[in-house]
């Protein structure tokens, strides 16, 4: 038997549209749900910095750029969809959430991390992208400098969107 | 399961009258850590281990230790190294061994992967009236 490796998106790429399904089985076509930025985020049940992270993700992050036209889409990395809807359920997302259960999409996004199979180097990644799908910026996990809030994630929307809509002058 | 995030396990179960006492013992190799019993903090997966057909058993996990991991604000209390975890509980009349589970997620390489549970085994070894008279009645 073969394999082919799989081209992995970088910085720059055009992300190629797809369809996942939503907790609910309903088929969801990503440029529906993209918006003028999209952050995309990948997660897990199992993943203790997702979970972490999580209750601010929406809440604080999102919503600190939501006037600037951004949006937030998770995808659920190789789980069913039983067990990835108690994620939205818990953290009160409101926000698209598409399950990949066969992983097929989310290794498109997989860094390369040796030693590290895709459907796992690629959880907790964040990615920026503009609203013709560009990735702009991407971040994955990084266990030295991670923080609940995300905080280099929101300097790196900061410098690309413009100013935080609770900055005074 | 790959070589950098295997766990060794052993085990060693001695019989005192009915109650049995199993270590095991669990080497993560140099790098990985796994969540304590109790972990700092909800969101973790905790380490559990299960015995199976065992009476009024009791589990002492292993001590954590605090670790740095650089998360902003958290310090962390992980497993590493050389794990012992010691069970006792009431062995059933004539059973030669004990069995269980152990469940956990390795964290190794600056990363967390999926958890996963791990059946253990270990015969009974130590002669007792109790087990004699527990052989001669099965």
């Amino acid at each position: 038997m073969t394999t082919t490796a799989v081209k992995t998106y970088e910085v720059g790429d055009v992300v190629e549209d797809f369809e996942l399904p939503d907790v609910d089985g309903h088929q969801v076509r990503f440029s529906d749900v993209t918006g003028t930025w999209t952050l995309l985020y990948f997660i897990t049940t199992w993943c203790p910095y997702c979970t972490a992270e999580a209750p601010y993700l929406e809440s604080e992050l999102v919503a600190k750029f939501a006037d600037r036209g951004l949006k937030l889409v998770v995808v659920d990395v190789k789980e069913p969809a039983a067990l990835a809807r108690t994620l939205p359920e818990r953290f009160g997302w409101t926000s698209p959430f598409l399950v990949d259960e066969a992983g097929d999409v989310s290794e498109r996004f997989a860094p390369p991390k040796e030693g590290l199979p895709p459907e796992v180097a690629i959880i907790n990644a964040h990615l920026l992208l503009d609203e013709d799908r560009v990735i702009r910026f991407a971040e994955y996990l990084n266990m030295e400098r991670f923080d609940v809030h995300a905080t280099s994630v929101a300097a790196s929307i900061e410098a690309l969107i413009g100013g935080v809509s609770d900055e005074r002058a | 399961m790959s070589e950098r995030e295997a766990m060794v396990v052993r085990t060693e179960a001695t019989l005192l009258g009915d109650v049995v006492e199993v270590f095991l013992t669990v080497d993560l190799p140099d790098g990985a850590h796994v969540e304590p019993h109790q972990p700092a903090e909800p969101y973790l997966i905790p380490t559990v281990l299960d015995v199976d057909d065992l009476e009024d058993v009791s589990v002492q996990y292993p001590s954590p230790v605090v670790k740095d991991l650089g998360w902003k604000d958290l310090r962390l209390t992980v497993l590493e190294g050389r794990l012992t975890f010691r069970v006792r509980g009431r062995v059933k009349v004539g059973a030669d061994r004990v069995v269980g589970t152990l469940s956990y997620q390795p964290c190794v390489g600056g990363a967390c992967l999926p958890p996963r549970t791990v059946r253990w085994e270990s015969p009974v070894t130590g002669t007792t009236a109790y087990s004699l008279l527990g052989a001669l009645a099965a």
